[in-house]
């Protein structure tokens, strides 16, 4: 590689003033604070992997206790509906992994048997899972993707090994994906979408076909860190952090018709209406690129107050985000604030403390230290908890 | 006399004294702060604190704002990445990579890129010792300069300009430090390269000075 001699001459002098330069001493005052910091960071690190190792080998007990009861069941009963088949055994390439109801409401449909999931249990490929309005559940795989189930959801297994692959029929699902090696994917398909990932945190969301502004497209993407890439037969579009898509209408919507009612529990007779990937890809003209809009502004109060709570929480989050964006700060903190105080089980209220955290911490140190202590008392395994402790302990 | 003599050197033969602070090797170091032993944290401290005041130093040629909260943060960094550290460098060239990594996230974070090479370096960066007054006030005057050029340009390729060149990363560190494929770092190095040289040829004092140093040395 070439190194064009003026640039070679200013850089060896950096180097030699570098050299040169000498780092002050610090106080002792300095040192103590250092050490302490440090010392609290040493054990904050040995305590995360003990929490861990503990979570795994709980992980290990449950799923463990699982195949053994759902062996002994299968051994000991003959109702059709009791008889839970054995999950096939997994290869040594494929991903495993666990599901656990966080609520009442949730059933595994597993080859035409219903599995109650009250103990958590392993699920594999070709597996249903259902969840009732009110309904929560959690699967983990053994990579260290986190996916959250919400209510009212139809969710299933279609691939498990290099290539995760699931199906969201309805409903809507948030996934933390851990970062992938060489060669694997994950991706959620939805009915006129396919959403592929490496390394991200963002949410999946099929609409009732009667959504307003859906301009024939059902599936709604938000992505909260990261970027995603969703796949129509329209083409590619890349959506970053913070954005949402499609992009959101540019007229108020119209009031929402009620809520559509929970997937069908029962067994899975019908073959997925989710098109395999085969169709989807081959629908793709080539090098199409649709670019997403950030969040915008909802043009109309009154529109928001007829939609439904979720589109409130929206419409106060992208009105919040555009109010960071154009640098508005004051608003865009009181925005935040009220999204977590009127909302506080919502999936945006997380993000929405986060990024109020962030703004404060670039403002006061100090307010921005209080923040972070609160966001870690109200989730202490939340996905800004590095961050937020590192916040917290600047204050110190 | 001889007895009284013979008592005092006992007594300063058999004064209790402060037990020093045991001295641990990297080694010991490392093993210690992986078993979550917080007594760790001052050896680890006085064996880490130099580097990355030193990569602090060398990167941004100025002391930052938040210098103190910078290097308080990278040494958490190494704490926190020990688990990936596996032997194959050393301790100080591991520490200045987790520096370097670290001080380029927080500063993409504050969206001051732009503002991270500034011209005034205020900070004795050069040295103060030298017989040559007249020496030193172009030395420092040239740095100055060249890190004015730096801050005007594309903050990422005057990035891995900085931390090839000046701070002696190789291009596989720095694609980890800048999240980028090795290719991409090659790149810009490249590109950030041929920038700087034909800026400091539009300036011409300061390309007579560097190469009559160049000459000198």
């Amino acid at each position: 590689m070439t190194h064009p001699r003026l640039a070679r001459l200013a850089t060896d002098a950096l180097a030699d003033a570098a050299v040169q330069s000498t780092p002050p001493a610090p106080s002792p005052e300095e040192e103590a604070r250092a050490i302490h910091l440090i010392a609290e960071a040493i054990r904050e690190r040995a305590s995360a992997r003990r929490r861990r190792n503990f979570l795994a080998a709980g992980s290990l007990a449950v799923a463990a206790g699982v195949v053994l009861v759902i062996g002994w069941r299968s051994r000991t009963h003959a109702a059709p509906v009791a008889q839970s088949p054995v999950p096939p055994v997994a290869s040594a390439t494929e991903v495993t992994a666990v599901a656990h109801a966080l609520t009442d409401g949730v059933v595994v449909l597993r080859a035409g048997a219903q599995l109650g999931l009250d103990a958590g249990g392993s699920i594999v490929r070709d597996d249903r899972v259902v969840t009732t309005n009110g309904g929560r559940a959690s699967i983990v795989l053994s990579t260290g993707t986190h996916l959250v189930i919400e209510e009212g959801t139809d969710f299933s297994v279609v691939e498990q090994g290099s290539t995760q692959t699931f199906a969201l029929r309805a409903g809507s699902v948030r996934a933390e994906v851990a970062k992938l090696r060489q060669g694997q994917r994950f991706s959620i398909r939805t009915n006129d979408a396919e959403v592929e990932v490496r390394g991200t945190a963002f949410r999946v969301q099929v609409l009732p076909e009667s959504a307003p502004c859906s301009a024939g497209i059902m599936t709604r993407v938000t992505v909260t860190e990261g970027v995603v890439a969703v796949r129509t037969s329209q083409g590619e579009a890349l959506v970053h952090k913070d954005e949402t898509w499609p992009p959101p209408c540019s007229v108020s919507p119209p009031p929402q018709p009620p809520p559509s009612p929970p997937p069908a529990v029962g067994p899975s007779t019908a073959s997925p209406t989710v098109p395999p990937a085969s169709a989807v890809s081959t629908a793709l003209p080539p090098a199409v690129a649709i670019e997403p809009t950030p969040v915008r502004r909802p043009s109309s109060t009154a529109g928001a107050d007829a939609a439904s709570e979720l589109a409130q929480q929206n419409a106060l989050f992208s009105e919040a985000t555009a109010a960071r964006r154009r640098g508005d700060v004051a608003t865009a903190m009181a925005l935040y604030e009220r999204l977590a105080a009127r909302h506080p089980s919502s999936p945006l209220a997380e993000s929405a403390l986060v990024e109020r955290m962030r703004m404060l911490a670039a403002s006061d140190r100090r307010k921005g230290a209080d923040a972070a202590r609160a966001y870690l008392e109200r989730y202490p395994s939340g996905f800004a908890r590095s961050e937020a402790t590192e916040l917290a302990a600047r204050s110190l | 006399m001889v007895a009284r003599l013979r008592a005092t050197v006992v007594k300063l033969v058999t004064r209790p004294r402060a037990a020093p602070e045991p001295i641990l090797d990297d080694a010991e170091i490392l093993a210690a702060v992986r078993r979550g032993d917080g007594s760790a944290a001052t050896a680890l401290y006085r064996r880490t604190r130099t580097t990355v005041e030193r990569t602090l130093l060398r990167i941004l040629g100025h002391r930052d704002r938040d210098h103190d909260d910078l290097a308080q943060l990278a040494t958490i960094a190494v704490v926190q990445s020990i688990a990936g550290f596996r032997g194959d460098c050393s301790l100080d060239t591991w520490t200045s990579r987790i520096t370097a990594r670290t001080l380029f996230k927080e500063l993409r974070r504050r969206k001051t890129e732009g503002a991270i090479f500034q011209a005034d370096d205020g900070y004795d960066a050069v040295a103060t010792g030298s017989a040559d007054t007249h020496r030193d006030v172009s030395a420092r005057s040239s740095v100055a300069r060249i890190r004015k050029h730096l801050g005007e340009m594309d903050p990422l390729k005057a990035w891995t300009v900085v931390l090839h060149d000046v701070c002696g990363h190789d291009l596989r560190e720095i694609a980890q430090i800048t999240d980028v494929t090795v290719a991409a770092a090659q790149t810009r190095l490249a590109r950030g390269r041929t920038e700087l040289h034909e800026r400091i040829q539009r300036d011409p004092e300061l390309a007579s000075e560097l190469s009559r140093r160049g000459v000198r040395s």
